[in-house]
């Protein structure tokens, strides 16, 4: 879609929501779809930089940079469907976001329509940059709230060159937890430490192809007291959990216990990745308002990234008036969705 | 002004309000020496409230402030504006929660950086940014400039490691952004980092922390050439190797910091590089076996590595210490923060070189090579009539030559007055016009540090 046609469609009136690849329809606000064009613009693997139109296939990248070598260290979700403006609108991350950070960490610009038609850049294409206020930031989780993004500068690593996945069966989720919260906070440079619900914890090493086996020596010594050591895995994109509805929740690492002990009986399958940062979690459609009302008693927040509507249940984050503020300056007519204004019917 | 100043003096106390000559000369600057306003007053609220109401009360008065940390702004972030108070947040300096399991801090505003990774350590945590300044700088300073530091290609800079805030924005509203690793809806915590004081002042930040690593290989190597440790540096990214820190000075730095301590570089360099890996020890000693390798090839005439902390120390103290030794060689300089792509990092030392011969001025460059953000300090001495002109026309050059190679104005100390004029050679009219839109609708004022960012 050009921009003249997004701005058309702004020109009618229209409430108009951005459509990536269509890969996590529950992120999607009601109204007139509207798509940024997909392509390589620029790949600088000596800068680590990666410049592409939004609706790029996450897949592609993953691809390109693989034939050099690197990588996008966030284990994009919906990695084999999405595309990277929907990467960086819904804002969500993978188990390997554990290392480096999330999509926020490696999203250094874009270009984007705002609600009222006018195209802007925001951020750069170096990797260092502190100049002028960071909008690529605003438009990581955005929902499409600001606008559509055209384009997505990355920063992006070097791919290690070896890595080994294990699973670590422990005999509850205490222990599980316990493992998890003791593992994050020691300086073994995991990859990704999850804890699948309710005792198996995942651990991904990667590095110099000369250490990694040392280093997976050294770390199952040090876990054999607490379980059984079991080869994983080394792909483990969320999107793969089956389940009718898929959510992500962020959660704290210390609060764990008591967030398993409120959904345990709602989600069936809960991944806690990244050292207990966030949860993965599936259900039937049918448990939605269940679910609504548990995140409500327990102050927490779900994104619905598989499921019939959205974007989120219980709690909203925090923020709405500072959000209300910059919406105002960027779509004062209201045309890109407010997720903040969503009813939600549970 | 009088009855704002007997209102503030009723809620920060008669010793919270300072307004006479010697306290207003005090604070009438930052590290931007050259840039000096005496403000009416300085306030130094001590608690979260105070700040709150003194930011109300100059707002329904209508009077400009300037937050202000420690005062260690490189573009003048913290000068003082005409007419306006300075509100000095050193007294904020709470650390009010270290969540070891959640790998958090939680701390008020003018909490010194290295603070902040004194209080982790005895968990095995460290705050990850480490501008220069960091054993003074404030974490409400770094998030206001989005500090950077050594670490910034594999760690991000202070935004990465912000998880929340709260702040009261400029005309007195209260708000709380953020507050976990892996947020849902817009990052507006990010967004908020790097809005150089504009949208109001932060009370308390929520800062990600992360377990120290095991292992350090910190390695020195000198060069007869700038341009051979620049190609060292792009031989380890081709090897695929993510050093935490690569650095380069060059000779003038090395004199200045030579002179001015104990660190002992080898004798003879035209640059310093040096390099740090860290991580688990396996990972480490694969990596320096790699790294020694490249190094080998790279035409280095003396190579160091660190045997022990106080060796590493060593190695990092000129490093650290190079901008406040250049001090020494010369009575004033400017210190420039623009951004090159990697690969452009010869053609811009080369140019630097060459603008710094026609306009007369000695340049000694230290720089964050990972991350093409160059830091050339233009030595001029004030005294002499047109010196400071010149050097503010050198610098000039320097930036436009930045975004002509692809980079920006500044990695990391951000815009504040210095650069407040090449803005527009970097953004476009209606760039700048929606930035100014953004400030305004959390500061309808104009009240919150006028005169940054902005042309």
């Amino acid at each position: 879609m050009n921009i003249d046609t997004v701005r058309d469609l702004l020109d009618t009136g229209a409430a108009v929501a951005p459509h990536g690849r269509d890969s996590k329809p529950g992120l999607h606000a009601p109204g007139r779809a509207v798509r940024a064009s997909s392509g390589i613009l620029a790949y600088h693997p000596e800068e680590f930089v990666f410049t592409a139109k939004a609706a790029t296939p996450i897949s592609e990248m993953v691809e390109v940079l693989a034939n050099r070598n690197q990588h996008l260290p966030v284990d994009p979700p919906f990695a084999h469907e999405g595309s990277l403006g929907g990467l960086v609108a819904s804002g969500l991350s993978g188990p390997g976001r554990f290392r480096y950070g999330g999509v926020r960490d490696f999203l250094l610009g874009i270009r984007f329509v705002d609600g009222q038609g006018a195209v802007y850049r925001g951020g750069g294409r170096v990797v260092k940059n502190a100049s002028g206020f960071d909008f690529p930031k605003l438009f990581v989780g955005s929902l499409g709230a600001f606008g559509l993004l055209l384009e997505v500068t990355f920063k992006v690593f070097p791919a290690p060159q070896a890595r080994r996945a294990f699973y670590l069966e422990t005999p509850d989720f205490a222990t599980a937890h316990q493992v998890l919260i003791r593992l994050a906070n020691r300086p073994f440079d995991l990859e990704a430490l999850d804890l699948l619900a309710p005792r198996r914890l995942y651990l991904r090493l990667a590095g110099r192809a000369t250490a990694i086996d040392k280093r997976l020596r050294a770390l199952t010594t040090e876990l054999e007291p607490f379980g059984e050591v079991q080869e994983a895995p080394l792909e483990t994109d969320p999107a793969r959990m089956e389940g009718e509805m898929l959510v992500f929740l962020p959660t704290a690492p210390s609060e764990l216990a008591n967030t398993e002990n409120a959904l345990s009986s709602i989600l069936d399958q809960r991944r806690y990745q990244a050292g207990g940062t966030g949860l993965w979690g599936t259900l039937p459609e049918s448990r939605r308002p269940e679910l609504a009302r548990a995140l409500g008693d327990h102050g927490l927040t779900a994104l619905v990234a598989r499921g019939r509507t959205g974007p989120w249940l219980g709690i909203p984050p925090k923020g709405e008036p500072f959000f209300q503020r910059v919406k105002s300056v960027l779509d004062p007519k209201g045309r890109f969705p407010n997720p903040f204004k969503v009813t939600h019917a549970t | 002004m009088k009855a704002l100043l007997s209102a503030l003096r009723k809620q920060l106390g008669e010793g919270g309000v300072l307004t006479d000559p010697p306290a207003r000369a005090a604070y009438s600057m930052d590290a931007l020496t050259a840039v000096r306003t005496r403000p009416q007053a300085v306030l130094l609220p001590q608690t979260q409230a105070q700040v709150v109401e003194a930011v109300r009360l100059l707002h329904q008065a209508g009077v400009p402030f300037v937050p202000r940390g420690s005062g260690t702004s490189l573009s003048g972030g913290a000068a003082p504006v005409e007419g306006g108070v300075v509100l000095a947040l050193h007294r904020l300096n709470r650390i009010l929660k270290i969540s070891p399991d959640d790998r958090t801090a939680r701390v008020e505003s003018g909490v010194a950086n290295l603070k902040v990774s004194d209080a982790a350590a005895p968990y095995g945590l460290y705050y990850a940014p480490d501008p220069s300044s960091q054993s003074t700088c404030t974490i409400g300073g770094n998030l206001a400039y989005n500090s950077g530091g050594a670490h910034c290609l594999k760690y991000g800079m202070t935004a990465n490691h912000v998880l929340g805030l709260k702040a009261v924005l400029a005309d007195g509203t209260l708000v709380e952004l953020g507050g976990g690793h892996e947020p849902v809806g817009p990052d507006l915590v990010g967004f908020f980092i790097g809005h150089e004081g504009t949208f109001g002042v932060v009370l308390e930040a929520t800062l990600r922390l992360l377990p120290r690593p095991e292992a350090y290989h910190t390695l020195l190597a000198a060069y007869p050439s700038l341009e051979s440790a620049g190609d060292a540096v792009a031989r380890i990214i081709k090897a695929g190797l993510l050093p935490g820190a690569m650095e380069i000075m060059d000779r003038l730095a090395i004199q200045a910091v030579e002179a001015a301590g104990d660190t002992r570089y080898p004798q003879g360099a035209a640059a310093v590089l040096i390099v740090e890996l860290e991580g688990t020890r396996h990972e480490v000693s694969a990596e320096a076996r790699a790294l020694e390798e490249v190094i080998d090839v790279t035409g280095a005439f003396a190579v160091r590595v660190a045997r022990n902390d106080k060796e590493r120390a060593a190695i990092w103290r000129g490093r650290k210490g190079a901008f406040s030794a250049v001090g020494r060689l010369s009575p004033d300089y400017l210190v420039q923060d623009g951004v090159v792509p990697r690969s452009r990092l010869g053609q811009a030392l080369t140019e630097i070189e060459r603008l710094a011969q026609n306009y007369g001025l000695r340049v000694a460059n230290v720089f964050h090579a990972g991350d093409g953000n160059l830091h050339p300090l233009i030595l001029y001495d004030a005294r002499e009539p047109g010196a400071f002109d010149r050097a503010e026309a050198l610098a000039a050059e320097i930036l436009r030559m930045c975004i002509r190679l692809g980079g920006v104005i500044t990695g990391e100390h951000g815009v504040g007055v210095e650069k407040r004029g090449f803005l527009p050679e970097q953004f476009s009219d209606t760039e700048i016009d929606l930035m100014k839109r953004v400030r305004k609708a959390m500061d309808p004022k104009g009240l919150a540090n006028p005169g940054k960012v902005f042309p």
